[in-house]
């Protein structure tokens, strides 16, 4: 549509990405011999990369093409169209996609059977291609099919580990929601093909009175599929079991897809409804809050990377709720904040979240285990996972040199500018008191993530296994390693250059808001990269004048131990410890119960053991789940009974439907 | 929005008010309800000297004395008699009582922006949002505390927060009203003490929740 | 033109000279004025300098079960807070404006903690690990109040960045002394607790199982305990200077003053902060663990008053 080499040559690359994919897909498919595992991830990081480029050329353009239109779904064929939006978007699918390719070949050989080993390099071509075509939909039809492609394929890599009860467990409750999202989204498509005729996306505008159903049906949609609360139940069981490199796939990019989606329509079509906004700041309040407390909770590595995630959601979901409130307001100095932060920090943390779900997968494939309670002192064994693990953790904290720092500041500065601006004074108290949420929200990541670093990497070796765990496979550092420190670098990358950063993004972030003068750098005056010179500089000096004098006086001994002799690890900090103080605030919401037994002939006095319990029961599930749960399989079990395998009844039933479509015919 | 004087403190004293209900420990509770009734007898000596109204200071120097000194005094001694240190319960934390009572000035402020113009020069819509919410934090206290002592402070908040409205609104009551009302609040916090002691001696304890035998 | 700048370059010297020297100076006054109220005459004025050089001399004892996070952690705190010292606005004497972001200010003091937090747990030590796991636990508490007070100020002056809301220029917060007091009130309040002084945690007990602040830093010695010292100097110095800003903004005789009584009454305003430290010191007890919620609920009800003052600015 614009220069015809430039749509031809992205068109081109993107098209070849997702061909090289299914070349992918056909060889894991047909082949059979171990050697191809390498061929297969070069395969795999090639078509991210052409994506990556195809991104990197579309820059700041529109892009329409069909290469695809032979294939045709019925009601619409796959046009593709590449905006300023899914340019990011495609981005971090293809370094994602680069990190997924260099970590599996070592993954794929510490596999112990050909059936496994085919069963994920399928699956994982075919995701990588259902979320690039996901990305590239111009139409709501070659959207659904696509992202069913993505949620089947991803639902089929959760149950990878299927003889165990906990992945099929996972995998149910995460085809549960996709079903629910996938069924609300079509609903939502349905209705606005209703409204306005045509099933392109970028026709669909939700600022009329009757496309307020239709934006419900999407926020929900939304909301269960990147897992807000109320309906994030299935995050914490789903995330911990795809396999290790595309867990970093997984998690960066699942919750993604379904933020794109909302932002593309709600945000894109001017969506001017003011109860949509509402409902979003609550629910993404609420989310952050309760996330970001259960992740503290967690004794289990990667259910805290989860629950961390539904923290994270809930904050782009407050934002994105901010950016439409502010359009209806008309203020649109703070719509375009809004905006410019969701998106960012929508990237930031799909990054972020992939680094450290590669950690964690690389803990757990050094030690065999996520619990916390049999980590620790790995960073003498693992210093390069530590390292990576400690900068995610750094960057997911929002501390200042990193790139969460930045999305975060955006988030805050929304909620700190709408409370001095044109708007009513109820909305006023809310930003601020939402600034004081987000710095509560912050507080419990510091204790979550300091808890995580500090406990499974720090300290002493709590079990047998994490004393003697191996980092790589190989002599010098593996795939897996490599694929961490990518994107780790990319993280400090994006951290000390925000402005350059802003500048790429603000292409999308004109078209989410229409505001033609945005200058992306604007929005972040803090000189990030140059305080982290000045920082830099400061300890290297405050090493050599000070610490380096006397190191030869430096004597290397246990910890103290008050003199008790060799403690052993069992003294150490637990994790559940760490944050029993905040769990017995907040003992309500978690349902927190310590239950002590001492028993012996003289209780008092002279006890003879004492047991611990400490229950945490999981309030949602319990009060709000399973009741519902509860009620669809009374409703299923009376349902039942219309089956009673008479051939009389079924006749009976043939009959009465026929009836019925025939006044239902002859009245309408 | 510039605060006149007495505004100010008017404000101050509500938000002595509401750091009462920041603690269970009695004998800061009543330093805070001392304090802030010296609040409310600065007020109204201020409102005196605005409005020339010399009865008022008068009234505002029975206050100081007999509410603000007298009474707590009194109680502290009650305190120390049935030696009672701490209130022994609340039905809600104590720190969440206090951010209600910080909620509810917001909600007065509300509340009085919509009470129909007054005359005078000694209104103000801040001395109605102040008084309301001292009323409020009143309220909080007497429901939300079990010892018998939290319910009397939160008698006399309670009666400084109608004392406030009526003193802003309406440059003051009549010197006899105003004195009967002190003398009264004298009267009762005596007698409610005398009750106290001997509620201590019988039952052993002084928490209203559990002096729930009022039917038969 | 060039006497501007020897000027400026001068005032800029001043500058670090009063934050590198004047900590251990904060510290020697508080533990001064409490041998004072104790009756005794207690150690002389300048002992945490000597106390600091001594350390710099010893000999360092590292638990070999420490990693490079344990090394640094104290270099890069100092680093962190020299950079705070620059940002902050802890005096009246500012030689230049760098754009002292509010989030940035408070998040930098976050990544102090982390690091801290992290070096405790680093040495696998049980006292490290539940020093740090209530340093966090109070944190958690604390944070929401002082950025709400912050907030609240940036607020009415319509900027986040600091070094423009507490400028003594600054038109829209020039008859705000509610604002600024109680918002002072809530900073000194939440910096007892982040300052790990009574009657959050006693800074001179012996007792691990009472310590909050002392316990994440047991396993320092020597050089490392200086420099974390010294950070702990610094902090005291930045946070007791944004309080005693506060206040002095609440005061109207300090906006129509010349710079000179500013910058001498901002650094009198400190040492008068440290000496009601010490005073509080003297006369609190320390709060039982359980009970320290209801203290800092005090400081986050000042920061509730600030939001509810700020509010009603701007008021359409």
């Amino acid at each position: 549509m614009i220069n015809d080499p430039t749509t031809f040559s992205a068109a081109n690359l993107f098209t070849s990405a997702s061909a090289i994919w299914l070349g992918g897909l056909a060889i894991s498919a047909v082949g059979r011999e171990k050697v191809k595992s390498n061929f297969l991830a070069f395969l795999m990081l090639a078509g991210a990369l052409l994506t990556l480029s195809g991104a990197a050329i579309s820059w700041n353009q529109s892009i329409e093409y069909n290469q695809l239109q032979y294939i045709c779904f019925g009601l619409a064929r796959a046009d593709s169209l590449v905006d300023p939006l899914s340019v990011p978007f495609l981005a971090l699918l293809g370094l994602l996609g680069s990190a997924t390719a260099i970590a599996s070949p070592c993954h794929t050989a510490a596999l112990n059977s050909q059936g496994k080993r085919g069963h994920y390099w399928k699956l994982s071509f075919i995701f990588l291609i259902g979320m690039q075509q996901v990305l590239l939909a111009a139409n709501g039809i070659a959207f659904l099919v696509f992202w069913e492609i993505m949620s089947l394929s991803s639902a089929a890599l959760v149950a990878s580990d299927h003889i165990r009860h906990r992945a099929q467990r996972a995998a149910f409750a995460y085809l549960t929601a996709t079903r629910i999202s996938t069924a609300l989204i079509t609903a939502a498509f349905l209705w606005m093909h209703h409204n306005t005729g045509s099933w392109s996306l970028s026709a669909w505008h939700f600022g009329t009175e009757q496309s307020l159903v239709a934006a419900f049906f999407l926020l929900f949609a939304v909301c269960t599929k990147a897992g807000v609360w109320p309906m994030h139940v299935w995050l914490p069981l789903a995330y911990p079991e795809p396999p290790g490199p595309t867990s970093a796939l997984f998690s960066g990019l699942v919750g993604n897809m379904a933020i794109f989606l909302l932002m593309r329509l709600l945000l894109a079509g001017q969506c001017s409804h003011l109860s949509i906004a509402y409902a979003a700041i609550a629910l993404g309040t609420i989310s952050s809050l309760w996330g970001v407390l259960f992740a503290l909770m967690e004794r289990d590595l990667k259910k805290l990377l989860a629950y961390s995630t539904v923290e994270n959601m809930g904050i782009i979901l407050t934002a994105i709720g901010v950016a439409i409130l502010a359009h209806c307001h008309n203020l649109t100095a703070i719509a375009t904040l809004a905006a410019a932060a969701a998106l960012f920090h929508t990237l930031n943390h799909g990054l972020v979240k992939a680094l450290l779900f590669l950690g964690a997968a690389s803990v757990e494939r050094a030690v065999h285990t996520r619990e916390l309670t049999a980590l620790g002192g790995l960073a003498k064994n693992m210093p390069w996972t530590m390292l990576c693990f400690f900068i995610g953790s750094l960057s997911i904290c929002a501390m200042p040199p990193m790139n969460c720092f930045a999305s975060k500041w955006l988030v805050y500065q929304t909620f700190f500018q709408l409370s001095y601006a044109n708007a009513p004074i109820l909305e006023r108290a809310m930003s601020l008191a939402m600034v004081g949420i987000l710095a509560f929200v912050g507080a419990l990541s510091l204790a979550c993530f300091t808890k995580a670093v500090g406990i499974a990497f720090l300290g002493r070796p709590r079990s047998n296994a994490a004393a003697k765990a191996k980092e790589s496979t190989t002599n010098g550092p593996d795939g897996l390693i490599i694929a961490q420190l990518l994107l780790a670098v990319a993280c400090v990358m994006i951290g000390t250059s925000v402005p350059i950063a802003l500048d790429g993004l603000a292409p999308a972030v004109r078209q989410l808001t229409h505001d033609q003068f945005l200058v992306g750098s604007s929005l972040f005056p803090i000189p990030q990269g140059q305080l982290a010179l000045v920082g830099g500089i400061l300890v290297s000096s405050i090493y050599l004048f000070v610490l380096g004098r006397r190191s030869a006086e430096v004597k290397s001994y246990i910890t103290w131990d008050c003199g008790f002799g060799p403690l052993s690890t069992r003294a150490e900090e637990t994790g559940s410890s760490f944050s029993h103080p905040i769990g017995r605030i907040f003992s309500q919401i978690l349902q927190l119960k310590v239950t002590t037994e001492i028993s012996g002939k003289d209780r008092r006095h002279f006890p003879e053991s004492v047991r611990v319990e400490t229950f945490m029961t999981p309030i949602l599930e319990t009060k709000l789940y399973r009741p519902v749960m509860g009620i669809f399989d009374w409703l299923s079990s009376s349902l039942v009974r219309l089956q009673t395998g008479s051939i009389h009844i079924h006749l009976l039933y043939v009959f009465l439907t026929m009836v019925l479509l025939v006044f239902l015919g002859t009245n309408i | 929005m510039i605060l006149d004087t007495f505004e100010a403190l008017a404000m101050v004293a509500a938000i002595f008010a509401i750091l009462i209900l920041g603690t269970t420990h009695l004998r800061t509770n009543l330093s805070f309800y001392s304090l802030h009734t010296m609040a409310i007898a600065a007020v109204t000596a201020w409102i005196a000297s605005i409005t020339h109204e010399d009865h008022l200071y008068l009234v505002a120097a029975g206050v100081f004395i007999i509410k603000s000194c007298s009474i707590p005094w009194f109680l502290n001694s009650v305190i120390k008699k049935i030696n009672v240190g701490t209130d022994g319960g609340a039905f809600i934390a104590a720190p969440l009582s206090m951010h209600l009572g910080a909620l509810m000035l917001g909600l007065s402020f509300m509340i009085s922006q919509q009470i129909p113009g007054l005359i005078g020069e000694a209104d103000s819509r801040l001395g109605s949002t102040a008084a309301m919410s001292i009323l409020f934090s009143g309220v909080l206290l007497m429901l939300t505390r079990r010892a018998a002592i939290s319910q009397i402070v939160g008698f006399l908040v309670i009666e400084n927060g109608i004392y406030l409205f009526a003193v802003t609104q309406t440059h003051g009551m009549p010197l006899m009203i105003e004195m009967g009302l002190l003398l009264e609040v004298l009267v009762a916090v005596m007698v409610a003490g005398l009750l106290l002691f001997n509620i201590k001696k019988s039952f052993e304890h002084i928490d209203v929740s559990q002096l729930t035998e009022l039917k038969d | 033109m060039t006497s501007i700048n020897t000027d400026a370059i001068l005032e800029t010297l001043v500058f670090i000279a009063i934050f590198l020297l004047l900590p251990p100076l904060l510290v020697g006054i508080i533990r001064k004025t409490k041998a004072r109220f104790q009756n005794r005459i207690g150690a002389p004025l300048l002992q945490p300098y000597f106390d600091l050089l001594k350390l710099l001399s010893k000999g360092e004892t590292i638990s070999k079960h420490t990693s490079w996070i344990f090394r640094s952690t104290a270099a890069i705190n100092v680093s962190l807070l020299i950079i705070l010292a620059f940002l902050a606005p802890w005096t009246s004497l500012r030689p230049f404006n760098l754009g002292a972001d509010l989030f940035l200010v408070i998040y930098l003091l976050a990544l102090t903690r982390f690091f801290t937090v992290l070096s405790a747990l680093d040495a696998g030590s049980a006292f490290g690990g539940f020093g740090a796991s209530r340093e966090v636990t109070l944190a958690l508490l604390v944070e929401p109040a002082v950025i709400l007070c912050l907030a609240a100020i940036g607020s009415v002056s319509q900027t986040s960045d600091l070094g423009v809301a507490f400028s003594f220029n600054n038109i829209a917060l020039a008859n705000q002394p509610g604002l600024w007091f109680i918002a002072g009130c809530g900073l000194f309040l939440a910096s007892l607790v982040e300052l790990s002084r009574m009657p959050a945690d006693d800074p001179t007990t012996h007792l691990e199982l009472t310590m909050v602040h002392e316990a994440m830093i047991l396993e320092n010695s020597a050089a490392n305990l200086a420099l974390v010292e010294y950070a702990h100097f610094l902090k005291i110095l930045i946070l007791l200077g944004i309080s005693s800003q506060c206040l002095l903004h609440a005061i109207p005789f300090f906006w129509h003053t010349t710079e000179l009584i500013l910058v001498f009454s901002s650094l009198v305003s400190i040492m008068i902060l440290a000496a009601s430290i010490a005073i509080i010191e003297s006369v609190a007890v320390k709060l039982r663990w359980t009970k320290l919620p209801e203290f800092i609920a005090y400081s986050v009800a000042m920061s509730i008053f600030c939001v509810f003052i700020a509010l009603s600015k701007n008021l359409n």
